[in-house]
């Protein structure tokens, strides 16, 4: 293949990565919440996929064929079965209003831009996917923040993730395998250990928040 | 020569203007599992409407009459201007003057609209004109940005210098860019999610309200004026996305030719999918569409000015 090709792939892929997570934190609907993450999951596969078609780098198919399985197929499907289960709303809440939030979004994305530039100067080529997965971090961290509801958390979680996985791989073309299959398990744990945990506190509290878990001390 | 070829491009799009029409409503039955009606309906629907006869309210007046006459100029003027099949510095317009001209379009339609003093008529121009208001400021900052990274105020030269350059994304970052210019075009095309425009309900039509005291001839250039501006304004955006093989910037005459037809299909084919895809929006969350393309635009710019 055109090895030319592989640098404005991957640009245009990580761009397609940073616009869907600004435009998810604008959503206030789980499953379009979530229908989103999945296609900036997809886009972290085709990075990871043309790494090693590119690159000759063939163990990133296996880490490509494990974020499709758990980050565009498994997590957002089992999120909405236990949606469905535990018949949450389909509405999250959230401190802030759709609008704001993209705009802090958007102001975080320039904040990314500009660390990465004054942080790491000798990037070169490799300097719009690093500041896409620093902003993506930042962005996952807003969301984190900013959300009431236990879904946009654990969403804002994952986002986190794709960022810095997206880091690792522009800049070490990769972890080393074992650590990457580490990493999956936590995060696939850490994801369905919270949404179990929503569904119990919606049970108990009817509503999918977190604000009312503040007042459990001992 | 550059005149010569911007008259043929020219008069390629107007030609063409409802074939692109006609692909997309093709494409968006395919989508819903339907057969779908041939894609040269919308010729055939033209010339029904040219043919037939034209009943004009006597409580029009002129406005009314000049309306059809002023919008379908307007938009072929827009099609002059902006780069579809060649793009010359020389031969197309300042990227100001295709946004003035856009919102001289809006307001001419809406005059039109509310000349006849039917109740829809006067909803869908308070509609219209909102709409026209929300992206005219979105559509001036996507024109900075694209402007002061290309460094030309001219449309084709935007699109030349971008295909230019190696690829386009030694300007990534105006990706913000392009989703804001997208959600412009969807929203001055008079397409979903903004407008239906294939509704006569009244609690969500705006365009077509607009034209419903039109018949005959006049309705013929109105929804012909519609077409042309849609499917202008949607090859201008693949050509900024990717601006590649366009004639005018170093493609031979073939190359250019097939390039064109590619882009022609693949963005009659995005905007069915697009369109098959989201629900249309109530008119009162319009203004988050219009803050989202706004952020984008905004940010954009900011991104390009620094970076």
């Amino acid at each position: 293949m055109n090895p030319q090709l592989y640098r404005p792939l991957v640009d245009v892929l990580a761009g397609l990565m940073l616009v869907s997570g600004v435009f998810m934190l604008g959503r206030v609907r789980v499953r379009s919440l979530l229908r989103l993450f999945a296609a900036q999951s997809f886009a972290l596969v085709l990075i990871a996929a043309s790494g090693a078609v590119f690159e000759a780098r063939w163990h990133l198919l296996i880490t490509a064929g494990l974020v499709f399985a758990i980050k565009v197929v498994f997590l957002p499907l089992f999120m909405v079965t236990v949606m469905a289960r535990g018949r949450v709303g389909e509405r999250m809440t959230s401190s802030m209003r759709p609008a704001l939030s993209m705009f802090i979004a958007l102001a975080m994305v320039i904040l990314g831009f500009y660390l990465t530039t004054s942080l790491i100067p000798t990037l070169g080529d490799n300097f719009f996917v690093a500041a896409v997965s620093i902003s993506l971090a930042l962005l996952g961290l807003l969301m984190l923040m900013t959300r009431k509801g236990l879904y946009g958390q654990i969403v804002g979680f994952l986002i986190l993730e794709n960022g810095i996985f997206t880091l690792g791989l522009a800049l070490t073309g990769g972890m080393p395998l074992l650590v990457e299959v580490g990493v999956f398990f936590d995060v696939t744990i850490g994801a369905i250990l919270m949404a179990l945990l929503t569904y119990r506190v919606h049970g108990e509290t009817r509503r999918a928040d977190t604000e009312n878990l503040e007042t459990l001390i001992d | 020569m550059n005149t010569l070829t911007s008259i043929v491009s020219t008069v390629l799009m107007l030609a063409l203007a409802p074939l692109f029409i006609g692909c997309v409503r093709k494409f968006k039955a395919w989508l819903g599992n339907r057969r779908g009606a041939p894609v040269i309906t919308p010729y055939r629907s033209l010339a029904t409407l040219l043919r037939k006869e034209m009943t004009v309210s006597e409580h029009t007046s002129w406005v009314f009459r000049a309306a059809p006459y002023v919008v379908l100029s307007i938009a072929v003027l827009v099609a002059i201007f902006v780069p579809t099949v060649f793009a010359s510095s020389s031969a197309t317009g300042n990227l100001f003057l295709i946004s003035a001209l856009l919102m001289v379009g809006a307001g001419a339609l809406v005059m039109g609209g509310m000349d006849a003093a039917s109740a829809f008529g006067g909803m869908g121009s308070s509609r219209e004109m909102t709409i026209a208001m929300l992206t005219e400021p979105c559509l001036i900052v996507v024109i900075a940005a694209l402007g002061s990274v290309t460094g030309s105020w001219n449309a084709g030269g935007v699109v030349q210098a971008m295909a230019g350059a190696p690829w386009w994304f030694v300007h990534p970052f105006l990706i913000f860019t392009f989703a804001a210019f997208a959600m412009i075009v969807l929203a001055e095309g008079a397409r979903y999610p903004v407008d239906n425009p294939t509704t006569h309900l009244e609690l969500t039509m705006v365009h077509e309200a607009m034209v419903l005291e039109y018949s005959g001839p006049y309705l013929a250039m109105l929804e012909y004026a519609s077409m042309l501006k849609f499917a202008v304004l949607a090859l201008w955006a693949a050509n900024l996305v990717v601006p590649y093989g366009i004639l005018g910037a170093g493609a031979s005459l073939l190359s250019g030719v097939v390039v064109f037809a590619a882009k022609f299909i693949v963005v009659a084919f995005l905007t069915a999918l697009l369109e098959s895809m989201v629900a249309k929006m109530r008119f009162y969350r319009l203004q988050e569409y219009f803050t989202t393309a706004y952020l984008l635009a905004f940010f954009g710019l900011i991104l390009s000015l620094i970076f």
